[in-house]
C-alpha cells in the first residue's frame, strides 16, 4: 500500500509503514494519511515499525497526525507492539521523537547512529 | 475489573495520551517558531538593503540595521515615526498603498525618499503583504538608487565625453585639410607680396599696404595654426617651449571669446623662460582656467587675471605643495575676483566629474584635466580660494636650463642667400612659381618643377647637377617622401627639404634622410634661413 505527496512518500509492506521525503502539508491534508493509518492498524498485525530515518522533515500537523493517528490508535489493539525507527541525521527527530516516550507501554524507539 | 471500569481506564489512558501530544506539538511548534524568528532575524539583517515591516496606518513594527543605516533613524526612533515622513512626498506613500492594494504586491516603485537629516535620494520600493505578530502588515525593501544614478550618469558622460571626442577628431580631421589647402594659398599670398614688396621702395604708399596685407596674411596664419592646435590628433610631445610666447597668443584667443563685462589681464614677467611642454595641452590648461574663471564670473563681471613669472620653490613651499621638489619654475597664475569657494569645494574641486556648474553646463572634468597636464609635465597646481575673495590656480612648470635649447637659433636680421644650384618641386603651379622666384631673389639657380615623375627623371639624368632639392610632400604620381627616397638610393648625400601644409612627424622624415621640413605657408625668411641651414651642414657643400 502506498500514498504520496509532492514531497513525500509513505509505503506499507512487511508490517513496515516507511515514511520519506519532507512531510509539511496543511492540518487538513493529514486525514488521508491518519485514515491510511488505520486501515493498517485494522489489520492487526502483531507488530509494526513506523521507519522515519529518510523522513528530513514533519510539521506540527504531522507530528500530531503520527502521535494521535498512529501511535495512539494502536493502543486500541491489545498486544499490537509498535517500533518507530529513526535517524540522528535530522534534527528533528533527534529532538522530538524521545518525547513520543510515555505515550503508550509498547513502544520501542530505536535510533539509527549517524 | 468490571467493562465500566475498563472503559474509564481507557479514557483516562487516552485523554493523558491527548495532553501529552499536545505537549509534544506545543513544544515544537515553539522550537520551530524559535527557528523562523532566528532564520528572520538572520535574512533581515544580512540582505545589504534596507527593509521595514509598517502597518498600512504608517506605524512602523520593524526595521533591520540597514534601513536604520540609510535613513538615519534608530530603531527606536523608527517606532516613533509614520512611514508617510520618509518619502519626499508623503502623498507618495498614499499611491505606494494603494498600488499594493491593487496588485497584492508592489515591485519597482520609483520614488523620492528622505532621511532623518532631510537628505532626498532616489530609491525603489518592493514590498507584499505580510503578517506580522499577528498584524496584516507591509514588509517594504527600499532599494537606494543614488549609486546607481550617479554611475548612469558617470556612464552618460563617459559616453558624451567619447562622442565629443569623436566629434573633435572630426573636426581635426576636416580641419587638417582645410588647414593645408589655406597653408597653400597662403604660401603663394606670402611669397607673391614678399616679391612684389622687394619692387617697392621702402617708404611707398603701395609698400604700406602690402605690409598691411602681409600682417594679414600672419593673422591668417596664426589662426591656422590654433584651429590645427585645438583639433589635431596628435601623440603627447614635449620640446623645449617659450611658455610665454603660448600663453600669450592663448590669452588672446580666450579674450575674444570672453563677455564684454569680463576683463582679461595678461602679464607676462618671465618671456625668456622656456619650459619643456605639450603646446596644445598648455592652451587647453589655459583654456580650462579661463572658463572656469569666465563661469564665476559671468554675472557679475570681473577681472581675469593671467600671470606668467619664474619662481623659486624652497624646502618650505614644498611643504606646502608636497609634490613639488625644489628647484626654479615656471608659474602660471589664472586668478579671478569672483565669488571664490568654500573648503569643501576647494577640497574636491580637482576630483574627476566634480562640478558646481549646474547640469548641462559642465563636465567636472576641466580641473582634472589641467591637474593631469601640470603633473603629467613635471610640475604640481595649487588653489588659494575663500569665499567672497576669489581665486587664484597656480600651475608650477619646472624651467629647463637655457643650455639644453641651444638647438634655438636667434633670428637674424638679414635673410641669408646662396648660388647653389636647387630642384624645387611642387604640384601647385603658382606655389612652384613664387618659392623658385624668391630662391632666384635670394642668389640660387632655381629649376621647378610641377610633376613629380618628371623632377626624379631629371635628378636621376645627372644626380651630381643639384645641391639642394625641395619638394612639397602630398603630390600625385609620386609624394615627396617617395622621391626623396629614391632620390637618396641614387644619391645619398643630396640634401632633401620637404615642406608641407599638413602635420607631419619630423623624427620620421629625419630618419628617412630628409634633412629639414618646411611647414606652409612660409615667408622667404623661413625658406631663406632653412635652405642656407641644410646647405652650411652639408659635408663637400659649395658656395
Amino acid at each position: 500500500m502506498n500514498i504520496s505527496g509532492e514531497s513525500y512518500n509513505i509505503r506499507y509492506e512487511n508490517q513496515v509503514i516507511e515514511i520519506s521525503g519532507k512531510l509539511s502539508i496543511m492540518p487538513e491534508g493529514y486525514e488521508n494519511i491518519e485514515a491510511f493509518f488505520r486501515k493498517i492498524i485494522d489489520t492487526e498485525p502483531p507488530e509494526l515499525t513506523l521507519d522515519i530515518r529518510n523522513l528530513e522533515y514533519l510539521n506540527s500537523s504531522g507530528i500530531k497526525a503520527m502521535c494521535i493517528g498512529l501511535i495512539l490508535e494502536s493502543e486500541t489493539k491489545e498486544n499490537l507492539c509498535l517500533n518507530i525507527r529513526c535517524s540522528k541525521r535530522h534534527r528533528w527527530q533527534k529532538e522530538t521523537v524521545p518525547s513520543f516516550n510515555g505515550l503508550i507501554d509498547n513502544l520501542k524507539i530505536v535510533f539509527e547512529e549517524e | 475489573m468490571s467493562n465500566e471500569n475498563k472503559e474509564k481506564d481507557k479514557m483516562k489512558r487516552r485523554i493523558a495520551g491527548l495532553e501529552k501530544t499536545l505537549q509534544i506539538v506545543t513544544g515544537y511548534s515553539g522550537r520551530v517558531e524559535k527557528n523562523l524568528r532566528q532564520l528572520f532575524e538572520v535574512v533581515s539583517e544580512t540582505m545589504p538593503v534596507p527593509m521595514m515591516i509598517s502597518l498600512k496606518t504608517g506605524a512602523i513594527l520593524f526595521s533591520n540595521t540597514n534601513a536604520q543605516k540609510i535613513f538615519g533613524y534608530s530603531d527606536e526612533d523608527f517606532h516613533k515615526i509614520n512611514a508617510s515622513v520618509l518619502y519626499e512626498n508623503p502623498q507618495d506613500r498614499n499611491i505606494f498603498i494603494r498600488t499594493l492594494e491593487d496588485q497584492g504586491e508592489v515591485r519597482d516603485f520609483a520614488v523620492s525618499m528622505k532621511k532623518a537629516d532631510g537628505t532626498i535620494f532616489p530609491a525603489s520600493l518592493f514590498s507584499r503583504q505580510i503578517v506580522f505578530e499577528g498584524q496584516n502588515c507591509l514588509l517594504t525593501v527600499t532599494h537606494d538608487l543614488s549609486e546607481l544614478r550617479q554611475e548612469e550618469e558617470k556612464r552618460l558622460l563617459l559616453e558624451r565625453q567619447l562622442r565629443q571626442t569623436q566629434k573633435m577628431e572630426a573636426i581635426g580631421t576636416m580641419a587638417s585639410g582645410i588647414a593645408h589647402d589655406f597653408n597653400n594659398i597662403l604660401t603663394i599670398i606670402f611669397g607673391r607680396l614678399e616679391l612684389t614688396m622687394m619692387m617697392l621702395p621702402e617708404d611707398s604708399k603701395a609698400a604700406r599696404y602690402i605690409a598691411d596685407a602681409l600682417s594679414a596674411a600672419n593673422r591668417a596664419k596664426i589662426i591656422i595654426m590654433q584651429i590645427l592646435a585645438f583639433c589635431r590628433k596628435k601623440e603627447e610631445e614635449r620640446r623645449p617651449f617659450r611658455i610665454s610666447s603660448i600663453v600669450a597668443e592663448a590669452a588672446k584667443m580666450i579674450q575674444s571669446l570672453t563677455p564684454s563685462n569680463i576683463e582679461i589681464r595678461l602679464r607676462i614677467k618671465s618671456k625668456a623662460s622656456i619650459i619643456l611642454c605639450d603646446p596644445t595641452q598648455i592652451h587647453q590648461i589655459m583654456m580650462n582656467l579661463c572658463f572656469n574663471a569666465n563661469h564665476a564670473l559671468r554675472d557679475r563681471g570681473g577681472v581675469i587675471e593671467i600671470l606668467l613669472e619664474e619662481v623659486t620653490v624652497s624646502s618650505q613651499e614644498k611643504i606646502m605643495i608636497p609634490t613639488l621638489k625644489p628647484g626654479a619654475y615656471v608659474r602660471l597664475t589664472v586668478s579671478d575676483n569672483g565669488p571664490g569657494m568654500n573648503k569643501g569645494v576647494i577640497d574636491r574641486v580637482f576630483d574627476p566629474f566634480f562640478t558646481t556648474k549646474p547640469a548641462g553646463e559642465g563636465t567636472g572634468m576641466g580641473l582634472a584635466i589641467v591637474h593631469g597636464i601640470v603633473q603629467a609635465h613635471g610640475g604640481a597646481v595649487s588653489l588659494e580660494s575663500e569665499p567672497g575673495k576669489g581665486a587664484a590656480f597656480h600651475c608650477y612648470f619646472p624651467m629647463i636650463a637655457e643650455a639644453e635649447t641651444s638647438t634655438f637659433v636667434k633670428p637674424e636680421k638679414t635673410i641669408p642667400g646662396g648660388s647653389e644650384r636647387i630642384l624645387f618641386v611642387d604640384d601647385e603651379k603658382d606655389i612652384s612659381d613664387t618659392c623658385s622666384q624668391i630662391l632666384k631673389t635670394l642668389g640660387y639657380s632655381t629649376t621647378a618643377r610641377v610633376r613629380s615623375l618628371e623632377a626624379f627623371a631629371l635628378f636621376k639624368e645627372n644626380p651630381g647637377h643639384f645641391d639642394l632639392v625641395i619638394t612639397d610632400e602630398t603630390m600625385p604620381e609620386m609624394s615627396g617622401r617617395e622621391m626623396a627616397s629614391e632620390m637618396l638610393k641614387i644619391r645619398p648625400d643630396i640634401p632633401i627639404i620637404i615642406i608641407t601644409g599638413r602635420e607631419t612627424d619630423d623624427k620620421i622624415l629625419s630618419e628617412t634622410g630628409i634633412r629639414a621640413v618646411i611647414r606652409k605657408p612660409f615667408g622667404r625668411r623661413e625658406i631663406g634661413s632653412a635652405v642656407r641651414d641644410v646647405l652650411d651642414n652639408t659635408p663637400g657643400k659649395r658656395k
